[in-house]
């Protein structure tokens, strides 16, 4: 099991590096508040457990 | 009665009566702009020239007995992210400027093939995010009417046009709706057409109706809902008669989601909880239902289905025109650039999840209800807390607001109810009645 704020520290860094490489350090730190909320949503979605046979939902489907 | 303020169905009603003119109609509400839309600044565009060219095309085929449709000859306004051929459609963004589609978006075209009439574009904040449009709240000018539809609700409340297009893809329609006192729809995914509405998600972009009482939402959902071929997610399923379902009010059977209460102010939750009494009252069967646990990762999977979708949206413009994205917008889409797709793809899973969840919770009662926002319209720019629409958006549901009262300063309030998909007539069923328990928002004083 990953701590939480490890793996919300871990998603920060990771889009941080990615931010400096695609978008220059300037836009990276423009856009470090986004990171950090992204990241939080990033580490939530990834320790969320969701059935492992559950499929993705794209379009409309039938009434649950 | 001044014709301005006339709601979409009595004035289509008057005017298959032959007692109003839609000339005189339009002309009413064109020089309502005029008199209040300096301190509201609803509009975008307003096309005052095709507008009155219509009203005397349909002012003439009234004369002759020939309606178009069941909204001949009334006024409406469509947010500025929906495609108007002929007339600029920008989205609230220098990215779009002057740009002027060859088409009507699918929503726009079947209001006019009904007879209604385009009376300009409203203004959304930037490509319907969060990058705020200028519009002011007419119940306190101070305050945001919301967002990204903030003209179309402002419009409305402020008796500009009795109805108006919006879209939601997280709060963006029933959230403006409530905090200016409306009824705001967000019918299931895919019963309307997003076909020429600027996208913002793929899977989650709904177009949204805001009027100033149920009958006229239900009216023109009646009009635009249905399957289009140009939109792969556009539903076949059958489009009821919604106004002939509000002929059946029964008192509802209403499941309260505590956790929502248990979000809002303490004003928010304490004349909510007086609406739900007032329900009970008049007999409406008021139970509580607790969330499925999948409700805990919603805000988290929505915020990552949206973000990636909108980078792939904006991806080509962003290449050519990145510095012309105001600074909300431009950091979403750069972010969602990055998000990982194996995150995304568990988001869509977690989506699948809490659909899948809510079911029994859906199948044991008529229509659950929340406040519609955990607080009245803030002071400021910023367009206020979408949480309590995420959910619906998220998972697709349809979602309406009714206005339930108002807080200590004045402001609207709304009860937000839910139901299973594609079950808007029994909701818009439930929302009338509602309504006549709970009474219509008086007009705003500008």
């Amino acid at each position: 099991m990953i701590d939480p704020e490890a793996q919300r520290a871990e998603f920060t860094a990771s889009l941080r590096a990615a931010a400096e490489q695609r978008f220059g350090a300037e836009r990276a730190d423009a856009i470090a508040k986004m990171i950090d909320e992204v990241a939080a949503r990033m580490a939530e979605v990834a320790a969320f457990p969701v059935a492992a046979d559950e499929p993705p939902a794209f379009y409309a489907e039938p009434a649950p | 009665m001044s014709l301005h303020t006339l709601d979409a169905l009595d004035a289509a009603r008057a005017i298959r009566d032959k007692v109003l003119s839609p000339v005189d109609l339009v002309d009413a509400l064109l020089e309502h702009i005029t008199r209040v839309d300096g301190r509201v600044q609803a509009w975008a565009l307003i096309d005052g020239d095709g507008a009155r060219a219509a009203a005397r095309r349909a002012a003439d085929e009234a004369t002759r007995g020939v309606f178009r449709g069941p909204i001949h000859g009334v006024p409406f306004g469509a947010k500025d992210i929906f495609y108007s051929a002929g007339l600029r459609t920008e989205g609230g963004s220098k990215v779009m400027a002057g740009f002027v589609p060859d088409y009507d978006a699918t929503a726009v075209a079947r209001l006019k093939a009904a007879g209604a009439i385009l009376l300009g574009k409203l203004h959304t904040t930037e490509f319907a995010t969060t990058d705020p449009a200028p519009t002011r709240n007419p119940w306190n000018l101070a305050c945001t009417p919301g967002g990204s539809s903030s003209g179309s609700a402002a419009a409305v409340a402020a008796r500009m046009v009795p109805l108006a297009l919006g879209s939601q893809t997280i709060g963006s329609n029933v959230r403006p709706a409530s905090y200016c006192g409306l009824v705001g729809l967000k019918p299931t995914f895919g019963r309307i057409s997003t076909r020429g509405v600027m996208a913002l998600s793929y899977t989650q972009d709904h177009v949204g109706l805001m009027a100033r009482n149920v009958e006229d939402v239900a009216l023109s959902l009646s009009i635009v809902a249905g399957h289009d071929s140009h939109d792969p997610s556009s539903s076949h399923a059958p489009v009821p008669d919604y106004l002939s379902a509000l002929t059946r009010r029964l008192p509802p059977r209403i499941a309260v989601l505590r956790e929502f209460f248990e979000r809002a102010t303490p004003e928010v939750a304490d004349i909510t909880m007086q609406a739900v009494n007032r329900l009970a009252r008049a007999g409406a069967a008021v139970d509580e239902a607790k969330l499925p646990p999948t409700f805990q990762a919603v805000h988290a999977a929505a915020a990552l289905i949206t973000r990636s979708d909108t980078a792939s949206i904006h991806a080509e413009r962003y290449a050519q025109k990145a510095d012309l994205y105001r600074p909300a917008i431009r950091a979403a889409i750069e972010v969602g650039m990055l998000i990982p797709g194996e995150l995304y793809v568990r988001a869509l899973r977690i989506r699948r999840q809490f659909r899948r969840e809510m079911g029994p919770l859906l199948n044991r009662c008529d229509v659950l209800l929340t406040p519609t926002t955990p607080a009245p319209a803030p002071e400021g720019m910023a367009t206020g807390d979408p949480q309590f629409q995420t959910p619906w958006s998220l998972s697709g549901l349809p979602s309406i607001t009714v206005p339930c009262g108002l807080t200590r300063s004045g402001l609207p309030l709304g009860i937000q109810l839910v139901s299973g998909t594609f079950t808007e007539a029994s909701l818009l069923s439930a929302a009338a009645w509602c309504e006549d328990i709970l009474g219509r928002a008086s007009a705003p004083e500008l």
